[in-house]
């Protein structure tokens, strides 16, 4: 998976998304050990320190874990990364509504024709 | 640790800000330091009045158009040349040869004997520097596909740029000073060397690299130094910066310096 | 540190030097070729004449090369390499000066090792031992001249630095600038040259004290004069160069 990056936001925020969504895609496992910062850095191309004030942000929030002389690895705590997964879902399925409300669809509305889609999606 | 009840904060307040180094000591030197530093050539002046401090562990970049006074500033801090007045101080020294020790200074054009051979060049530098790592430049030349015995002239421009770089980079020294690094390099280079300055990072040193092409290497700065017709017009973090103008620096950059 | 510098000057020289030091051997062994095949012909006196004329060529060339590593190593592109050594202004002149003179003074031994070679009657090298004074005092006298000669040089070089190191305050006129000032200094130096002898001569017509000095001492004290100011103009050109270049380096 490619580190992509926007210009408008900071950095740091767009490293905790996106290492949330390994973290939950699993392209980064429950217990894995993450390369060192400086490895993570060189890999995405962002700034160690960027990339470190994220990392500790992660592990506040529970996602990662660190060990002191080992490193840091992915939290084996799977409720930690449900919510997580849950938060993210709930996010995409505002956005979601929100945008179909700007072409004029209200939320009911909005559900028949995803059902409808996903139906036609089902018969291919 | 966020009890159970909580949803998990993606977005945290700019305002907590851990970082890879401890803060400076108290009393200790800034890195690097100007105040007040000019220089003229004759009746133009490249640089007038800049004043800043950079600290440890920061990968800088010193933003400004061309003519802005960046390579000016980055030869007064090599001691290439002289100020006309103000002072620049790395680790509290005056530059001379010994905090020439202290620097590696990467200029826009080749400076090396381009008849060596690279083999040549490297133990050049670990003569003479005492903090060169001839293991991590043998390693860096050996995975670019350099041919330690060629002659520097018979390797292709972009490969003798390289080898320029990893001889600078290879050094374990407190300040690195890159001078457009990234320009007139195509895309593929320019991201080998925006990795290569990260994979060099070491929380007690310290980049300050110049350019004037900035979307590449944004997210790779930890701050950012605008210089204008030879001063210092805004400094602070690219986050900081994203965060309070919603936009990225080089759009800042844009519009700050429209012509 | 500077021992460094010197062995790269001698390792960044020898690439000019070697070839043109082998080249005028085997001038000189074409030489006494030509000589022991056709000796006494038109051919081997022009041969001869050219050989001449490349020894000239080596001196000359020997000379200009030592001007231009200087320039092109410590002012040109590889002067940011240079100049951001952790080594003093120092180091830099006196590697530059070294290896210059000992290249300049390899050319003087090759001169006479290649007219060897060429081999007319005898050998010049074994009758420049031979004629090596047997006593302590001439003996002196030779080591005297040596280091007037060697000074002399120095004087040479430094002259040329130090033209070089003014023209570089020029920016890009810099090339232009050092010939100025070769010109310049050169007729400042002929009129204090004219100035000393001048001097010098009325000292010893019209000071009294002087009158009462024995002949045969003022060779001694001519000897001891110019070493003097040998030294005097090799300090002069030699501590304004490096002021110049630590103070007022201008690279382009």
């Amino acid at each position: 998976m490619a580190w992509e990056f926007s210009n408008e936001r900071p950095i740091y925020t767009q490293l905790i998304e996106q290492i949330s969504i390994r973290i939950i895609g699993g392209w980064l496992l429950p217990g894995e050990r993450l390369p060192s910062v400086r490895d993570l850095a060189e890999q995405a191309q962002v700034n160690p320190n960027t990339m470190q004030r994220a990392l500790a942000e992660l592990e506040n929030l529970g996602l990662l874990r660190s060990e002191r002389t080992s490193g840091r690895f992915i939290t084996e705590d799977a409720a930690v990364i449900e919510r997580l997964k849950q938060q993210l879902a709930i996010t995409q399925i505002k956005s979601f509504f929100h945008r179909m409300e700007e072409l004029g669809i209200d939320h009911a509305q909005a559900l028949v024709m995803a059902n409808d889609y996903q139906q036609e999606e089902n018969k291919r | 640790m966020n009890t159970q009840n909580d949803n998990i904060n993606l977005n945290p307040p700019a305002a907590e800000t851990p970082v890879l180094t401890a803060p400076p000591a108290a009393g200790a030197a800034p890195l690097l330091s100007c105040v007040g530093l000019s220089k003229r050539f004759g009746h133009t002046a490249a640089l007038d009045g800049a004043t800043f401090e950079l600290q440890r562990g920061r990968i800088t970049g010193l933003l400004g158009p061309n003519g802005s006074g960046k390579t000016t500033l980055l030869k007064l801090a090599c001691g290439l040349i002289a100020p006309s007045a103000g002072a620049i101080l790395i680790n509290g020294l005056a530059p001379g040869a010994a905090s020439k020790r202290a620097v590696s200074y990467l200029p826009e054009r080749s400076y090396l004997n381009d008849w060596m051979r690279v083999e040549q060049l490297v133990k050049f530098f670990a003569d003479f520097y005492a903090d060169f790592d001839s293991a991590r430049a043998g390693e860096m030349l050996h995975n670019l596909g350099i041919e330690p015995k060629a002659r520097l002239k018979t390797l292709s421009k972009g490969n003798q740029e390289k080898v320029q770089l990893i001889l600078v980079m290879s050094r374990n020294a407190q300040l690195y000073l890159l001078d457009e690094p990234i320009g007139g390099v195509d895309p593929a280079a320019r991201e080998y060397i925006i990795r290569t300055i990260i994979g060099n990072y070491q929380p007690e040193s310290t980049v300050l690299l110049s350019t004037h092409i900035i979307t590449d290497i944004e997210q790779a700065l930890d701050d950012v130094i605008f210089l204008d017709h030879g001063r210092v017009t805004l400094q602070g973090s690219v986050d900081d910066i994203r965060a309070q103008h919603g936009r990225s620096v080089d759009s800042l950059f844009r519009e700050v310096f429209r012509c | 540190m500077l021992g460094k510098l010197i062995k790269y000057e001698f390792q960044a020289g020898s690439r000019y030097y070697l070839p043109l030091f082998i080249l005028i051997a085997i001038a000189a062994l074409f030489c006494r070729l030509m000589s022991s095949l056709a000796p006494a012909t038109l051919l081997e006196f022009m041969v001869s004449a050219i050989f001449a004329l490349l020894l000239t060529a080596m001196f000359v060339i020997t000379f200009v090369i030592t001007i231009q590593r200087f320039y092109k190593n410590l002012l040109g592109a590889e002067g940011y390499l240079m100049f951001t050594l952790p080594v003093s202004v120092h180091s830099h002149l006196l590697s530059k000066l070294t290896a210059a003179m000992v290249w300049n003074c390899a050319c003087l031994l090759m001169l006479v090792l290649s007219v060897d070679i060429a081999g007319r009657e005898g050998s010049l090298f074994g009758d420049m031992l031979r004629g090596l004074p047997a006593d302590l005092s001439a003996l002196g006298d030779l080591l005297l001249v040596l280091l007037i000669g060697l000074l002399s040089l120095a004087a040479a070089l430094l002259f040329f630095y130090l033209a070089m190191a003014i023209g570089q305050l020029f920016g890009q006129q810099r090339l232009l600038a050092s010939f100025g000032a070769v010109i310049v200094m050169s007729i400042a130096q002929q009129i204090l040259l004219v100035a000393a002898v001048a001097v010098g001569f009325n000292l010893l017509a019209f000071n009294s004290l002087l009158a009462n000095i024995d002949p045969d001492n003022i060779g001694a004290l001519a000897t001891g004069g110019v070493i003097a100011a040998l030294l005097a103009v090799c300090a002069v050109y030699y501590f304004l160069t490096h002021w110049l270049l630590n103070k007022k380096l201008n690279l382009q």
